[in-house]
């Protein structure tokens, strides 16, 4: 059973990697919570009943431990909400108007909250409605109702940096 | 910024991330190997040190009770020290609180830690830490009574027995003591007694709340966001 989820998590860490992204600003809460949430995705596995889609589980795993870990008050976040690790990375590999609009992009995602930030990750993911009311546990109107917030939010959160 | 390109980004970025992070088999299988302990792991193992730490000491007032503390009393104090009579309800009464409170506590925990998975809807899953945490919180908060009333009635008892092998020295009687040197010995006791249990009471709650006060609230305020679903919902 270990070799079998050592090939599924190799093939779609992927996920875990942009749960960690959109959760933490610095590169040590990113180690933290990727390994937490493989823990979580290791002690959960064998109750994994093929009945959603492997990657769906996955994502309610993640996004589940992200949203309940626990950090204790030993480091202080950047309160921008991009990381300097993020602006290294900026630097090297994109052009000044894509750095401009991840700054933009991470600003604004780390003034949502846990579930809001859940939400939009979905959706960024390109997620129907309907699966990301079966990741997070909500209705599908309600999530219609979110998404909108989240969209006025984001926009005003960027205008206003723009 | 439209939302359109606010995707892209995401598909930029998000992509580079998980390239620069991206892990092969043998790191995965070590990040497995040297797991840490989540706050619901550290909790869990708390709660049982707690248990064992409980039934250790539930076994010693039984102990003590018995024969214990006669058998001591004979070997250390070589005379015959009686235990304060008024003592013994509140001795007897506080032990079977807590043995009750006990009781309770396992059934209750026990119940919670079946249920609980983290794959669950998010909304069980949190009820099922906030619940978890609730329940150390009430085992902390009875191991913190255990205490204070350990310190009421062993002080009481040791300024009684004090007074009274003091006076039996001098070939005196308790009862043969003024009312005003009787206000004093307790204004005395109070004194003493009252900032001791008032200190270790506020800095274990100090410690508790400083390890899980905030993550209690945040764990609140993500409930309270997702109960806000189910309201808006029956106005659709």
């Amino acid at each position: 059973m270990e070799k079998e989820f050592l090939q599924i998590i190799t093939e779609n860490q992927g996920i875990i990697h942009k749960v960690c992204s959109i959760y933490c600003d610095l590169e040590e809460d990113r180690r933290d919570l990727f390994q937490e949430i493989l823990v979580q995705l290791w002690k959960s596995y064998p109750s994994f009943r093929s009945e959603s889609k492997f990657s769906t589980w996955m994502y309610r795993v993640a996004l589940n431990t992200a949203i309940t870990s626990f950090k204790k008050d030993k480091r202080q976040p950047d309160k921008t909400g991009v990381s300097y690790e993020n602006m290294q990375l900026a630097e090297e590999l994109y052009d000044s108007g894509v750095e401009d609009q991840i700054k933009m992009l991470n600003q604004a995602v780390s003034n949502l909250t846990g579930i809001e930030k859940s939400i939009i990750l979905l959706f960024l993911e390109d997620k129907k409605y309907e699966e990301i009311a079966e990741i997070t546990g909500i209705t599908q109107n309600y999530v219609r109702v979110k998404m909108n917030r989240i969209k006025k939010k984001l926009k005003l959160l960027m205008n206003q940096e723009e | 910024m439209e939302l359109k390109d606010l995707k892209s980004a995401w598909d930029t970025y998000s992509s580079q991330e998980v390239d620069k992070h991206r892990l092969g088999k043998e790191n995965i299988h070590e990040l497995l190997k040297n797991q840490t302990k989540t706050l619901v792991d550290r909790i869990d193992r708390n709660i049982r040190i707690g248990m064992v730490v409980l039934g250790i000491y539930l076994t010693y007032v039984l102990l003590d009770y018995l024969f214990l503390s006669a058998y001591l009393i004979k070997i250390l104090v070589h005379e015959v020290v009686e235990y304060p009579k008024m003592l013994e309800p509140l001795d007897v009464f506080s032990t079977a609180i807590i043995i009750i409170t006990y009781l309770f506590f396992v059934i209750r925990y026990l119940k919670i830690k079946k249920s609980f998975s983290i794959d669950l809807q998010l909304k069980d899953l949190l009820l099922g830490i906030q619940e978890t945490l609730k329940t150390y919180r009430r085992m902390f908060y009875l191991a913190v009574a255990i205490l204070l009333l350990n310190i009421i009635v062993s002080f009481t008892a040791g300024v009684f027995q004090g007074l009274k092998l003091q006076t039996n020295s001098v070939n005196g009687e308790i009862a043969n003591l003024t009312a005003s040197k009787i206000l004093i010995i307790i204004g005395v006791g109070l004194a003493i007694l009252i900032p001791l249990m008032a200190v270790t009471f506020f800095i274990l709650r100090w410690g508790f709340n400083k390890l899980y006060g905030r993550y209690l609230i945040r764990l609140n305020e993500t409930l309270q966001e997702l109960n806000e679903s189910g309201k808006e919902e029956q106005l659709f």
